[in-house]
């Protein structure tokens, strides 16, 4: 399977500079786009869906060029945007039936088919009768990652996916991409690193425009090695170290509170070593990137 | 195709969800109702009035549309469905889609408003539920036509125009633009662009005319196709403007070919606008400057000349009557044919048993070259032009009177006059002395009629001394022995004003001791534009002609019209006309015998009110007054004298009143 390959990406929106010479070389499976909230992620997701289109730079798929084909790129993914909504007196269904007919799929029964397997697939083929404007945020997150899997595109770009999911649908979808990374492209966005360390194989930093892949989630942890504490400390202990630490997590123990620390140095002889997360590698390249002292 | 199909689908799926739509049918419901009860309910029928009224469904239809297409380009982007759409195939063919399902829902909305009508028309009983196929086209130009096209301007609006209270005052004007009130940019906009730009009819409290039927001539329907195009047009270019990157080059080509073509075909709707017929008064300047210069010889009107046969074949362009005359006169030896022909009608050529003749025209006069001693005369003439306010063409319907010379009659004869107590020409009753034979063909979809009998579609052939053509909502109809032509739901007014017509020319017959003439055979309704008509009732020995204008019994029958039709239009006259008038306010007063009468009226104008416009009339009614008696034997007896008088010598002049009168006083009469 060929791998997308994004080259110089570059997007203003007037004066203000959103993407800023992205690139990136993604291969099969699930791809993350981490970031903070306005550093560009959606941007780059809707130029790659071909909602947007980019001032500068391309992106490819084998011979197939954004700019160029854009139609055959809209035949060969499958967006779920962040902020998903469908006509409110359609069933579940229909919707998918639409969608499928835009995405190619000629014959109805072949549509029918597809749809009622994908609503099987996230759980909604009890509701397929129902009207959108019934659903809750979950179920419509459901659907939408429904819609963005028929005709089995090679390319399925998810923003935001657990946004709004309760834990359970969370490590439902999360499940649900990792099995679709083994055969598809799937890029996933999200602020939330946990997401990124339970599904991605690879991805991408986003910081005021500018990526930086990363190959493994390994690379990125890498960087937070030896930069990761735990310490258990007393309560009343706790504010005095909240200030002159930065202090990823907190967990109560009976007396003390058991505390993640980023710091260069160790911060006391009793905190031990940690093994970093994704999370933590991330804070940890976003404070150097920022010149942050920790 | 089955990305369109599925967006058709999908457009129409949430319409048919929206109950809104449902409530919309039901305003429409409501408001239709409205014409209903003001037209149709009453003790008479308008039915056409309430079609032609019902502006406000339009304006209604209008803002509608234009706020409905706002909602249909946002319906996806209110929901947050757009995103995913674009990124989909397809994304830009769903304006069409979106644009296809309008139209469907605008049929849907065109069908129950239609069975609406007809289910109020079949309530009220008109005749009107004959011309079903009218009814439908007029509500699908004026009603939904107007909501298709407004839909497409407010997606537009939506599309190029993103900020909210920009597109809402955005909307008022272009509905404003759109309507009927678009007169309030008269200042700004030239006139002629404003009446095309109105959906709605140009002249909204223009009575219905019940001869030219609603306004839907093939104009009408082509405006509202171009504006439907020109809309999509626009619509296409916001939306080429907005997602330029979006349209492959092969796309851009197709659209901007599209947008071409529908401009073109938009400059030629426009070329070929429709114009209601206004009355245009130009006959009355025309008479009342040029004919008193042109010499023609009243002792000889036919100049001997006979007409045998005519074969004419006629067809009609945008508001002009073209056709090919060939007329066979009896044998004669003059050199000079001269023949009466009203003077906007051009004659290109004329041509003397085949071949190319000269002749030279003076006003209503041709005057054709002729070799003497010929065997037979063919003389053929090619025509075209109008034929002005007595026989207006329009684009739904025509009217040729018999008593005008709108084909070559021979001889000289003087169509109309002006005088100074009318400001419109007054025209005469040009025919033929004798019958001749007559064959017309007519190049013409609608159904035409005739005073002559029908030999095939729009075919006629018989004798007669003048021949008419007649197209508009006529309904053919036998009662009693005698066929009427006439609009929708007038029959029984005519019908029951025949009698009356019958009893008047006995009176007035009795009076000027006149044989008592018959009504004809076939009554048939004729368009009347005129502010003061005088020719409400035209005459002609096969033919009665009653004004479309007259809705009342009292207005068909009054007794100044029976004698002008049937005493003194009846045959041509070169009188002076201050005669007819004359005698039309005697037979008032002697019949109504009370102070409403014009007679009466003059005879009351005090002293340093009489001007030359009035002064002779003062006088005679002043004098009048003097030949009262119990039994108006006076005045009837003045009228007698005069109306032989006038007969005998037209030329009479209007003093003679006066001296009569004198003499009926001094009993010297």
């Amino acid at each position: 399977m060929d791998n997308l390959v994004i080259r110089n990406i570059k997007k203003s929106f007037q004066n203000i500079r959103a993407l800023n010479c992205i690139n990136l070389d993604i291969e099969r499976g699930v791809f993350g786009l981490l970031g903070e909230n306005g550093a560009g992620k959606t941007t780059l997701m809707r130029i790659i869906a071909t909602v947007l289109e980019p001032d500068e730079g391309e992106i490819c798929f084998g011979d197939i060029v954004w700019c160029k084909h854009p139609d055959k790129v809209r035949q060969m993914i499958g967006y779920l945007p962040q902020e998903f909504g469908i006509f409110k007196n359609i069933t579940s269904l229909e919707c998918m039936e639409y969608i499928g007919y835009l995405k190619g799929i000629e014959s109805k029964n072949n549509v029918r088919e597809q749809a009622e397997q994908i609503l099987k697939d996230v759980n909604l083929y009890e509701y397929k009768d129902r009207k959108v404007g019934t659903f809750s945020g979950g179920m419509k997150r459901r659907l939408g990652i429904a819609q963005a899997l028929l005709n089995n595109p090679l390319i399925i770009i998810v923003d935001e996916l657990t946004s709004g999911l309760d834990p359970e649908e969370r490590i439902h979808f999360r499940n649900l991409l990792r099995i679709l990374g083994k055969d598809h492209i799937v890029l996933l966005s999200t602020h939330i690193a946990a997401d990124i360390e339970a599904t991605c194989q690879a991805l991408a930093v986003i910081r005021n425009g500018h990526a930086v892949q990363f190959n493994s989630l390994a690379e990125l942890t890498d960087i937070a090695e030896n930069k990761v504490w735990i310490w258990q400390v007393d309560t009343e202990n706790y504010n005095k170290i909240d200030k002159k630490f930065k202090i990823i997590s907190t967990k109560t123990l009976n007396n003390k509170i058991e505390l993640r620390i980023i710091s260069h140095i160790k911060p006391n002889h009793d905190a031990l070593k940690a093994q970093p997360t994704v999370e933590e590698g991330y804070l940890v390249w976003n404070m150097e990137q920022k010149n942050i002292q920790y | 195709m089955t990305k369109l199909k599925a967006i058709i689908s999908m457009e129409l799926l949430t319409y048919k969800r929206n109950k809104i739509n449902y409530f919309i049918l039901l305003t429409l419901t409501v408001y239709i109702g409205i014409g209903y009860y003001h037209y149709l309910r009453a003790d008479y029928i308008e039915a056409g009035q309430m079609l032609q009224s019902s502006s406000y469904i339009n304006m209604a239809a209008s803002l509608l549309g234009l706020f409905f297409g706002v909602i249909i380009a946002r319906s996806e982007k209110r929901v947050n469905f757009h995103e995913i759409l674009s990124s989909l195939p397809g994304d830009n063919i769903r304006p069409y889609g979106k644009i296809i399902s309008w139209l469907v829902l605008n049929l849907i909305i065109n069908l129950v408003a239609y069975i609406e009508v007809l289910i109020y028309f079949g309530i009220a009983g008109t005749e009107f539920l004959l011309f079903k196929k009218d009814i439908f086209i007029y509500i699908a130009v004026y009603w939904s036509g107007a909501l298709f096209v407004a839909g497409i301007l407010g997606y537009f609006i939506k599309v190029v125009f993103s900020y909210k209270w920009w597109n809402i005052a955005l909307i008022f004007i272009v509905w404003i633009l759109i309507s009927p009130f678009n007169i309030l940019f008269s200042s700004i906009i030239p006139k002629d662009i404003l009446n095309y730009i109105n959906l709605g009819e140009n002249f909204i409290v223009m009575n219905y005319d019940d001869y030219l039927g609603l306004n839907i001539a093939p104009s009408s329907v082509m405006k509202i196709i171009a504006f439907s195009l020109l809309a999509m047009c626009f619509l296409q270019g916001g939306l080429l403007m907005k997602k330029y990157k979006n349209y492959n080059i092969m796309e851009r080509n197709i659209y901007f070919t599209l947008m071409i073509i529908t401009i073109i075909f938009f400059c030629v709707s426009f070329n070929k606008r429709y114009e209601p017929y206004i009355q245009k008064l130009e006959d009355a300047e025309y008479y009342s400057n040029e004919v008193k210069n042109i010499y023609y010889d009243d002792a000889s009107v036919t100049h001997g000349l006979k007409a045998e046969s005519y074969n004419i074949r006629i067809s009609f362009e945008k508001l002009e009557l073209r056709y090919t005359a060939d007329v066979r006169l009896s044998k004669n030896n003059k050199s000079v044919l001269p023949f009466t022909l009203y003077h906007g009608l051009n004659v290109s050529s004329v041509k003397i048993n085949g071949e190319h003749a000269e002749f030279k025209r003076e006003g209503d006069w041709i005057y054709v070259q002729s070799k003497k001693d010929l065997e037979t005369l063919d003389i053929s003439f090619q025509v075209s032009g109008n034929t002005g306010d007595l026989c207006p063409i329009t684009e739904s319907s025509f009217f040729l009177s018999p008593t005008f010379p709108w084909y070559p009659v021979p001889g000289i004869f003087l169509i109309a006059e002006k005088s100074f107590y009318n400001y419109e020409a007054e025209f005469k009753n040009v025919h033929l002395n004798e019958p001749a034979e007559f064959y017309i063909a007519i190049d013409n979809k609608d159904l035409v009629f005739s005073n002559i009998e029908k030999v095939g579609q729009n075919e006629f052939y018989g004798f007669s001394k003048g021949v008419g053509l007649f197209s508009g909502m006529l309904i053919p109809k036998e009662i009693d022995g005698k066929k009427y032509l006439v609009p929708p739901d007038r029959t029984n007014i005519i019908k029951s004003s025949v009698p009356i017509i019958e009893r008047k020319i006995n009176f007035i017959a009795d009076i000027i001791d006149r044989p008592v003439r018959n009504i004809p055979e076939t009554i048939c309704v004729k368009p009347l534009y005129s502010f003061y008509p005088k020719y409400k009732l035209i005459y002609t020995e096969d033919c009665l002609f009653v004004s479309n204008n007259l809705r009342s019994l009292s207005v068909i029958t009054d007794i100044k019209g029976v004698f002008r039709a049937f005493f003194w239009n009846d045959v041509y006259t070169t009188a002076d006309d201050t005669h007819g008038h004359v005698f039309e306010m005697m037979f008032e007063f002697i019949e109504e015998k009370n102070e409403n009468a014009a007679l009466f009226k003059y005879a009351s104008i005090e002293e340093n009110e009489i001007n030359k416009y009035n002064g002779f009339l003062v006088s005679l009614s002043k004098n009048s007054m003097d030949l009262f008696d119990e039994n108006y034997e006076g005045l009837e007896r003045l009228v007698k004298i005069m109306y032989n008088k006038v007969e005998r010598e037209p030329d009479t002049t209007i003093d003679v009143w006066l001296d009569t009168i004198e003499e009926i006083k001094t009993g010297d009469l």
